[in-house]
């Protein structure tokens, strides 16, 4: 008998912990992936370079009890190797930006520009990819996101 | 929909302030014929003189930089009746630091936020927008460039008025 209320108690316990993990440990998020997307070169010294790897969106939402507002947290990052298209020299870019809205609202959508380093791998210079993200969030946690262009700048 | 419309005529007032305690104020502007495609501008211009750790030269350096920061917004109303408010940051940036080292910050960053999303009446267009603007100070010669990351604060109240804050200082990163 004891040892059935053991087995009972553990399975609850695992089942909390299961329940608490998903919870907590599974924000809304989504990914775009990036298949030789050839960026628009806008750099007198740069050149198009084929970008691969993917494009993260995490998201937290919450709501102030107070005014009611929602608060939608945007983290964008990316992770990508790219290769130019005329040198042919690599390049990787990894970096992330926040982008908060707080809204009265149960929805938000925003198109903003995620910028990063764009950095090459040998003597070609390096870039400043600029990347166009349109991001739908709800209060459920529904995330759409997109990448529409990819261009390099020089940086200034 | 005449609600709506009574809305956007109230019009759109801008209200900038950067680097509190300073601000800057305009009599402001409406959104013209709501529920038809038409664009309202405003710009402003925003000076700015201040001074930054370049972390990025051995040993560190002062950076004093000047130039403006100088944003151009519009909000627009989409024939649909969707409301868009868009703005653009533009950096003309020139420093000077404790070597003589110039450099040069050029650089602009876009934004669009659609005011109201879920389609619900009235659009109600209180919104916060915390972004991070990113732009490179361009080194001279063999120093390292910088990536300087900014953040401002766009509040925009349920009467239009839109309100800009620098928030803190500048995150500098290495990029050379």
């Amino acid at each position: 008998m004891q040892e059935w209320k053991r087995a009972k108690s553990i399975a609850v316990l695992l089942t909390l912990v299961t329940c608490v993990g998903s919870a907590v440990g599974q924000a809304p998020a989504s990914t775009t992936t990036l298949q030789n997307q050839v960026t628009t070169n806008n750099c007198s010294a740069g050149e198009p370079v084929a970008l691969n790897g993917t494009v993260n969106f995490q998201v937290a939402v919450s709501t102030d009890p107070t005014s009611g507002a929602n608060s939608f947290t945007v983290t964008a990052s990316n992770n990508l190797t790219g290769v130019g298209q005329t040198t042919g020299s690599n390049y990787v870019a990894s970096d992330s930006s926040d982008y908060i809205v707080s809204s009265t609202q149960n929805a938000t959508e925003a198109t903003v520009e995620f910028k990063s380093d764009l950095t090459s791998q040998g003597s070609a210079p390096s870039l400043t990819l600029i990347q166009t993200l349109d991001i739908v969030v709800d209060v459920s946690g529904n995330v759409s996101a997109q990448v529409t262009s990819n261009t390099t700048q020089c940086g200034n | 929909m005449f609600g709506k419309n009574l809305i956007f005529g109230l019009g759109l007032a801008i209200i900038l302030v950067l680097a509190a305690p300073a601000f800057a104020q305009n009599p402001g502007f409406g959104c013209a014929a709501p529920g038809s495609n038409s664009t309202v501008n405003f710009t402003l211009h925003q000076p700015i003189s201040q001074t930054l750790t370049n972390s990025c030269t051995v040993p560190s350096t002062t950076v004093t930089l000047g130039g403006e920061f100088f944003f151009e917004f519009h909000c627009e109303t989409k024939a649909n009746g969707d409301f868009h408010e868009h703005w653009t940051s533009h950096y003309n940036l020139t420093g000077m630091d404790t070597n003589n080292i110039k450099y040069v910050g050029k650089d602009s960053q876009n934004y669009d936020l659609k005011m109201d999303p879920d389609g619900t009446f009235p659009p109600v267009p209180t919104e916060d927008f915390r972004t991070n603007d990113k732009f490179k100070l361009i080194a001279q010669g063999p120093t390292p460039d910088m990536t300087m990351t900014q953040q401002f604060h766009i509040k925009v109240d349920a009467n239009n008025n839109v309100t800009v804050e620098k928030t803190g200082d500048p995150v500098v990163k290495c990029s050379k």
